[in-house]
């Protein structure tokens, strides 16, 4: 693919069977001074009616309106792909950092992907893929992005193939299950999230590798084991996110953003400059 | 990025006239005229290569660059940077390398990190790389960008003349076996290639890569045609020329700008409920009519939430009140053992009963019913979805199977198929037909085949 509609793109930047994220350059017809967006190409293939529907609900994303979300900037339908370009982020996101991170400025970033998915929460939206690739770095702020949006096209569909096998250790075991998504499911995510970018390390070290079938049937009757590398007011926080019963977690996103923003200050306070 | 003031590397012909394909992955890669570096990211987040990073992307020259570069590494502040050189003279050129880092010139690798480090001469080559050596991801030129100059996310670059194919590096056994559609990075160090790479290619005789269980695995009894193969993203272009300065032709789309705040003309949607009990209870209790507190009418076992278009069953509540299937001995949300429990039948909403996972890993939960085929189109009954299925060889019907659920019960039910709809009996090793419009109970760990493509049914009821 060199491009859809009328952008033309420069770089892939990412992908998986639900579709491709490119770097490509702004056409003038978005009437934004960005030099570049990220484009968003889905694998499905797709008619008028899932164009509609996409439309809507990303309408709904940008009317939420949080600093913390990644801006959205247009959405369309060519031959039978649909694509949404949105705001790109030089400095990458928590999964690719493109300059280094003090452990206060990751926990700060966690902190806003939490306050965002609280704005998205409090509009009766679940975000649904809540991983560090998703939290993008503004300056020394973050910005959640890529609002999972296969429940749009494919209802009831939880994973989406054998290449979502990385990401499936941010699904709540509820969502596996087949369970809608909720504050809790994002909540849980966040954790996961947070203790993936802290310790480099997986919630379940010792996922079965291999099979997705093995490893889901793993997900659903197996607990999180948290890393040694994270203190002790960190695994507090992330023990009562993961925690089995979605009841038992911190009830809001907002409610976690501020245990981790108070952890992220006090850190910051501790650290040189 | 400048133009003026560059002394020794002013565009020579050679380097500079090159197209350099970018390898994805971690890091950095720069280009300037006379010098293309790569800086791979480090997860100990090397304070030094952001350092150099600002260093650069404030307008250095080339030379100033390639000196920074080279002196942070014999510092010891870079744990890995390489760099490959154009200094003045078009016929000269040097590369150096550092940490896990490889400078490679016609497939060999002339540099890495147990090298001395100096800049070495690399000849007169007709194609360079310069790439992390640790990364997977970084082993291929996959991008079509062509990087002229200018700093840009990367883990390496393959340099060779205008016009002419990137040969497939030789060097790259062991990581050179990652599909371009590799796996995506989810951590500071990713994830190992594993499971992905496991995806057989799309020429492989039978795509089952989930498969059915255990037992050497039967195969879907349609062998009709080409195998369908795993589902493949639209192949990447080969690397692309010099950039073309018309703009592209646009074929015909349809796209509606988002703004940044439309004034949303709806009413605000309501927010998502909370779960956490004390949040879900009234602030206070009313007072009664003459000043006494009203008597409490806290229940043991409330009444679930019931909404209007929840399918309701009958089931059991584990001592923390999650609603069960009857069968289960453990519960399916906390794990609690239910046995001891007088099982007391209560009314709620149907739970998920389970998921099923389809040979291409693509997995659907139990929350409601699926009519399955190649095209569904919209299901007109609450709580039944389309499962539109990709099928090269159309060995599915438009609307070949239904997936229905019945009270806590899974059943499969052929809606006429073509093709039929299979199911794999375990004791006898061989696939079952069933009989077509008749519902057929799925037993935890089934496997059903619809044409050519196979799901396995997974409960979460805990027996
Ligand atoms: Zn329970």
């Amino acid at each position: 693919m060199n491009g859809i509609a009328d952008y033309e793109f420069v770089h892939l930047l990412g992908e998986g069977s639900h579709g491709s994220f490119w770097l490509a350059r702004c056409p003038a017809r978005l009437g934004r001074t960005d030099a570049y967006v990220a484009v968003k190409t889905f694998a499905h293939r797709a008619d008028e009616g899932d164009f509609q529907r996409l439309v809507a609900e990303l309408q709904r994303y940008v009317s939420v309106g949080s600093p913390q979300l990644a801006q959205l900037y247009d959405v369309g339908l060519q031959n039978d792909t649909l694509y949404y370009a949105s705001e790109y982020f030089a400095d990458g996101s928590l999964a690719q950092p493109a300059r280094p991170f003090t452990r206060a400025s990751v926990l700060a970033a966690i902190t806003d992907a939490a306050l965002a998915a609280h704005a998205l929460h409090e509009a009766g939206i679940a975000h649904r893929s809540i991983k560090p690739g998703n939290v993008y770095i503004d300056g020394d702020r973050a910005k959640l992005g890529d609002i999972g949006l296969l429940q749009v096209l494919n209802p009831g569909q939880t994973i989406t193939g054998l290449d979502h096998i990385g990401s499936i250790e941010y699904l709540a075991p509820e969502l596996i299950q087949g369970q809608p998504a909720s504050r809790a499911t994002d909540v849980w995510a966040l954790a996961a999230t947070m203790h993936r970018v802290l310790t480099a390390r997986s919630v379940y070290p010792d996922i079965p590798q291999g099979s997705l079938l093995q490893a889901l049937r793993y997900l659903v009757s197996e607990r999180p084991v948290l890393n040694d590398r994270l203190r002790d007011e960190e695994r507090t926080v992330i023990e009562q996110a993961l925690a089995v019963d979605p009841a038992a977690r911190p009830a809001t996103a907002l409610e976690f953003a501020q245990i981790v923003g108070a952890i992220a200050q006090r850190l910051a306070q501790a650290e040189p400059a | 990025m400048t133009d003026e003031g560059v002394s020794t590397a002013t565009a020579a012909p050679g380097l500079d006239s090159w197209s350099g394909v970018l390898h994805r992955g971690l890091g950095w890669v720069g280009r300037w005229p006379g010098l293309v570096a790569v800086i791979p990211n480090d997860s100990a987040h090397d304070m030094a290569a952001e350092q150099l990073l600002r260093q650069l992307g404030a307008g250095a020259t080339a030379d100033e660059a390639r000196a920074a570069i080279s002196a942070a590494a014999l510092r010891g502040e870079l744990r890995a940077a390489a760099y490959i050189a154009q200094p003045g003279d078009p016929s000269t050129l040097v590369g150096f390398a550092c940490g896990v880092t490889e400078v490679i010139a016609d497939g060999q690798v002339l540099i890495n990190g147990t090298s001395p480090l100096q800049e070495v001469a690399l000849g007169t080559p007709e194609q360079l790389t310069v790439r992390a050596a640790n990364l997977a991801a970084a082993a291929r030129a996959v991008s079509p960008y062509d990087l002229r100059q200018g700093v840009v996310p990367g883990a390496g670059i393959t340099l060779a003349p205008v016009g002419t194919a990137i040969v497939a590096d030789p060097s790259t056994a062991g990581t050179g076996s990652v599909p371009p559609g590799g796996p995506v990075q989810t951590g500071p160090q990713g994830p190992p290639p594993g499971p992905a790479a496991q995806t057989p290619p799309p020429e492989a005789p039978t795509p089952t890569p989930l498969g059915p269980p255990a037992g050497g695995g039967p195969n879907p009894p349609l062998p009709l045609g080409p195998p369908s193969g795993v589902p493949i993203q639209a192949p990447l272009g080969p690397p692309a020329g010099v950039p073309t300065p018309a703009p592209p032709e646009v074929g015909p789309f349809v796209a509606v700008l988002l703004g940044p705040a439309p004034a949303s003309p709806s009413a605000p949607a309501a927010p998502l409920p909370t779960l956490n009990p004390t949040v879900a209870e009234p602030p206070a209790a009313p007072s009664g009519p003459l000043g006494h507190p009203a008597p409490s009418h806290r229940i043991p076992t409330p009444d679930l939430p019931i909404n209007a278009d929840d399918v309701v069953v009958e089931g059991i509540l584990c001592s923390r009140h999650h609603f069960n299937n009857p069968i289960a001995s453990y519960c399916m949300v906390c794990g609690i053992s239910m046995v001891h429990l007088t099982h007391n039948l209560v009314p709620g909403p149907r739970p998920t009963l389970g998921f099923i996972v389809f040979d291409n890993g693509s997995t659907y939960g139990l929350d409601r019913s699926y009519v399955v085929g190649r095209e569904p189109g919209q299901i007109g009954e609450a709580n039944v979805a389309p499962l539109a299925i990709h099928d090269d060889n159309e060995t599915l019907s438009r609307r070949h199977a239904e997936i229905r659920l019945v009270g806590w019960d899974v059943h499969i039910v052929d809606l006429g198929s073509t093709n039929g709809t299979f199911v794999w009996d375990v004791s006898f090793e061989r696939w079952n037909q069933i009989a077509p419009n008749t519902p057929v109970l799925l037993s935890p760990g089934d496997t059903v085949a619809l044409g050519r493509r196979t799901f396995v049914f997974e409960s979460v009821t805990r027996l």
